[in-house]
């Protein structure tokens, strides 16, 4: 309990007194974490549409692989992003291996499958309804698009927050393509490893006050927005 | 649009789900303004039927036509805009009830505050401008009824098409809500379709009546003479009107022996 009670003070020292390397692991985190789900939504949005409005062969092969790409252990892909990136590697003269392109790349490949899930199941729920409908009240396919993420809009935040979380809690792709250097690819979460096999273990407590009152405070602004933009679907009486 | 010019032209038509037939040979023409109304017992394909009337499903056989375009192609937009129709289960869209009805307004390219003046007006006259702030997921089944039928009718349709728009709303609301569709239509000259398992709705808003059993037209004509004349429609009503057999019914087969599926069945595909 001592060592909780240190780690406390230290965190709340930390976040008082400006430490520069603290913040820079944090201004790291979120940046990963942006270009992370920037890219992911880019590429997973119009992947999830397509799957879950498109009816063509394969598609079920490719949902379930997306699902099954939700579980991905990053340690994994961690190890083939390596040695993409490594030096003799196919991608080798991109050198980005052990900086942040090289860690977003991982990250996205950890967090398309959920987003590409999420968007293609949210839409598979509801297109038996929702498209009749859309085409009754007469919307031309823009506005159906529209009027489609718009009544899945919960689903959508949903899926960002799994995306913010997973790319936060992660550990094992990060340090594999990043090599946790300092100043330059070191991230929350290898911080505190690095700490702890230091035997810092205040200091990896601290760090991981640090990290959780950053994952909450993401959490409750994407559930402020959340709320703030209504209920979604209400279902069998229709999707209002 | 031209009084009597056909706004529906079915010849033989027949949808087909995965080899299981759900209708066939459909012979239907509805004219413009005037009224159908469509009954059968439960899986004779009246929903169905709906569908292909509002293009939302080609026919898998015969031709079928609306506002004399061939169903089956691509349905340009602006032919869609000329119907609405009012879902069985009553589909809301999320957010409030006044932009449940503004919107297929704004769709269609009405300017934000002409949109809400004529959604509010369609609002009143279904007796819900004080819910117009609700979320529209929050109001009672009557409620809903009432704001799926302002929504349907705020686009002025020409064809107005509507799949058991009463079943949700009690006894002593619904012949004041009849009364108020009927001036409507009358007034605009709307051409109406209505699926119901009520015949007081049938003689309150139709000229018309359609009998589908098992996937096919067993019967057909002026509404209150149908019911007089006609076995089979009394048969639907064995205990008066308003109570239709739930099971079987008139027809060469009951829906199961004819081996169709359920007309709902086919919208959660």
């Amino acid at each position: 309990m001592d060592l909780i009670g240190i780690a406390l003070r230290e965190a709340w020292g930390l976040v008082r007194s400006g430490d520069a390397e603290l913040w820079e692991i944090v201004a790291l985190s979120l940046r990963l974490a942006g270009w992370t789900m920037g890219l992911t939504l880019l590429l997973g949005l119009p992947a999830g549409l397509f799957l879950g409005f498109g009816r063509f062969p394969g598609r079920r092969p490719l949902l379930f692989l997306a699902h099954v790409g939700m579980g991905l252990p990053p340690t994994v892909v961690g190890l083939w992003v390596a040695l993409l990136f490594w030096r003799s590697g196919p991608l080798g003269e991109l050198r980005w291996i052990y900086t942040p392109r090289a860690m977003v790349v991982a990250e996205v490949i950890l967090t398309l499958p959920i987003v590409v899930a999420l968007v293609a199941t949210a839409i598979e729920s509801r297109r038996a309804k929702l498209l009749p409908l859309l085409l009754s009240l007469g919307a031309t396919p823009l506005q159906m698009l529209w009027l489609t993420l718009r009544e899945i809009r919960l689903s959508l935040l949903t899926a960002v927050m799994a995306g913010f979380g997973r790319v936060f809690s992660e550990v094992g792709a990060a340090m594999m393509v990043g090599g946790n250097i300092k100043g330059e690819t070191r991230t929350m979460t290898t911080a505190i490893v690095l700490e702890v096999s230091k035997g810092q273990f205040d200091r990896a407590l601290a760090l991981s006050f640090v990290l959780l009152g950053v994952s909450l405070a993401i959490t409750l602004l994407l559930t402020a927005v959340q709320r703030a933009g209504g209920g979604e679907g209400e279902g069998g009486g229709g999707m209002g | 649009m031209k009084a009597d010019s056909p706004v529906v032209v079915a010849e033989g038509v027949g949808r087909a789900v995965r080899g299981r037939s759900i209708l066939d040979g459909i012979d239907l023409v509805v004219r413009a303004g005037e009224r159908w109304g469509i009954v059968g017992p439960n899986g004779a394909g009246k929903t169905t039927l709906l569908h292909l009337l509002a293009l939302l499903v080609p026919p898998t056989a015969g031709r079928l036509a609306v506002f004399g375009l061939p169903a089956g192609g691509r349905i340009p937009v602006a032919v869609r805009r000329r119907l609405s129709v009012v879902f069985q289960d009553g589909r809301l869209l999320s957010g409030s009830v006044l932009r449940n009805v503004a919107l297929p307004l704004r769709l269609r390219g009405v300017p934000r505050r002409e949109a809400r003046r004529r959604a509010e007006r369609w609002l009143e006259a279904f007796g819900l401008l004080a819910l117009a702030g609700r979320r529209a997921g929050s109001l009672s089944g009557g409620e809903r009824a009432r704001l799926n039928l302002a929504r349907a009718l705020a686009v002025e349709p020409e064809l107005l098409l509507l799949d058991e728009p009463f079943a949700a709303v009690d006894a002593s609301s619904r012949k004041p809500l009849q009364t108020l569709l009927r001036s409507i239509v009358e007034r605009e000259g709307t051409t109406l379709v209505l699926i119901s398992h009520d015949y007081r709705d049938l003689l309150a808003l139709t000229d018309q009546v359609l009998v589908l059993a098992g996937g096919r037209a067993v019967d057909r004509g002026p509404t209150a003479a149908l019911w007089a004349r006609s076995s089979r429609v009394q048969a639907l009503f064995p205990d008066g009107f308003g109570s239709i057999a739930k099971a079987g019914g008139p027809g060469p087969a009951t829906d199961a022996a004819a081996g169709v599926i359920d007309e709902g069945d086919e919208g959660g595909r």
